[in-house]
């Protein structure tokens, strides 16, 4: 092979796929579940934070972005990490420029740059997929990016292992008039249900009446 | 050189002006506009270098288009100003001053803003307010004149005053008088 059509071929598979980012997503399917649900007043994102070895202590899987801003993910943990700096970075470019909070869609759509740039270019695309839920003048969203950059809105998501039982779960039990603990009973009986054993998950929540992200430590059964 | 004028009204703001420019004695316009509309919501009155000034508005207006098309609800007249502080505050911190006060007066979804912003990038938030050469003397109606629960109609007459009055004693304000009202939306 020329060194021409290697290269090319780190962009696009024979199929016309971008291979990396196809093995990226698949790295995140290999990660603790993340989910994310939205109701007309508030919308929460839960993780779970793996189990558990007796002298560890779980690792933060929720994260607070700004005030009115919280974010989950699936994959690569420290890819993770690097995007939630990046979204508090973000957040705060947007308050000295404008002195205001920013909105959900600016933000989301700043992690999409950023995910994206990691797949033009000869580098490994980040192996992450983030919920994002959060609150402006609009009202509450919810978002989930992938590595790809695609980013999609809508009213529930599930990433990571078992992400695709989980959303099959969601659809069937989502209603809209679900109170909050309806809804963190319904994650947790999913996670349960996904992952096979009792879980640990910790989750977050933005509601329309405070405007405020509110992390939460851990979700007992 | 310059009188210009802002006065924030319960159902609105008005901005005023006078309409001369200067090259030192010399009237170089007698028509000329101090007055930028950014959009039907904000508008700017301009003391100074009219250049720096017209340069920071057209910036205002291009990010206002921008960001409300990307988050879908449109900037408030605080961010928009906030943008203006900005540029100023890296101009003078540069040594590259924009030589420019401006007044931004607006409505949206909080009511109706009247902020005054000068070269260091201050900006603050008033309920009447003047700038330019002939302001010590519009300040005298003003101070004279305003007072709370203003219609818009009211601050109007009393902003076309304090910039008449402005330019029968500034030998840099004169020919003329711009007004632009801007009611809150639905008022």
């Amino acid at each position: 092979m020329t060194a021409d059509q290697y290269r090319f071929q780190v962009f696009y598979g024979p199929e016309g796929r971008m291979t990396l980012v196809d093995r990226a997503l698949e790295a995140v399917s290999k990660g603790a579940i993340s989910l994310g649900l939205r109701f007309p007043n508030y919308a929460v994102v839960a993780s779970m934070a793996r189990p558990v070895r007796k002298l560890i202590q779980p690792g933060e899987k929720v994260f607070e972005v700004d005030e009115h801003l919280g974010v989950t993910g699936s994959g690569y943990i420290s890819d993770l990490y690097k995007l939630v700096d990046q979204m508090r970075l973000e957040a705060q470019r947007h308050r000295l420029t404008y002195g205001t909070p920013i909105d959900v869609g600016s933000l989301v759509e700043a992690v999409s740059q950023y995910l994206h740039s990691y797949t033009i270019y000869p580098v490994r695309p980040q192996g992450v997929s983030v919920i994002i839920a959060g609150v402006d003048k609009m009202g509450v969203h919810l978002y989930q990016v992938d590595p790809s950059g695609t980013a999609f809105r809508g009213l529930g998501f599930a990433v990571g292992m078992g992400a695709e039982e989980a959303i099959q779960q969601l659809e069937s039990s989502y209603s809209e008039d679900m109170k909050l603990e309806e809804a963190l009973s319904l994650i947790h009986e999913v996670v349960k249900k996904v992952g096979g054993v009792e879980p640990l998950i910790q989750y977050g929540y933005v509601d329309l009446e405070d405007k405020r992200f509110k992390m939460k430590k851990y979700l007992e059964g | 050189m310059t009188t210009i004028v802002g006065v924030r009204a319960v159902d609105g703001v008005v901005l005023a002006s006078d309409r001369r420019a200067s090259k030192g004695f010399f009237i170089s316009s007698k028509t000329t506009k101090k007055i930028l509309k950014v959009d039907e919501t904000l508008a700017v009155a301009i003391a100074g270098l009219l250049s720096d000034a017209e340069y920071l508005v057209n910036v205002v207006r291009a990010e206002r288009n921008l960001i409300s098309l990307r988050r879908g609800f449109p900037m408030t007249v605080a961010e928009s100003a906030k943008l203006i502080s900005n540029l100023a505050y890296r101009g003078i911190k540069n040594y590259i001053p924009y030589f420019a006060e401006l007044i931004i007066a607006g409505v949206d979804d909080e009511g109706a803003h009247v902020l005054s912003s000068d070269m260091s990038g201050s900006i603050i938030s008033e309920e009447y307010t003047s700038s330019g050469s002939g302001s010590p003397i519009a300040y005298g109606v003003l101070e004279g004149l305003y007072h709370e629960g203003l219609t818009l109609d009211e601050a109007r007459v009393i902003a076309v005053k304090a910039v008449e009055a402005a330019m029968q004693r500034d030998p840099g304000s004169g020919n003329g008088v711009d007004v632009h009202a801007i009611p809150v939306r639905g008022g």
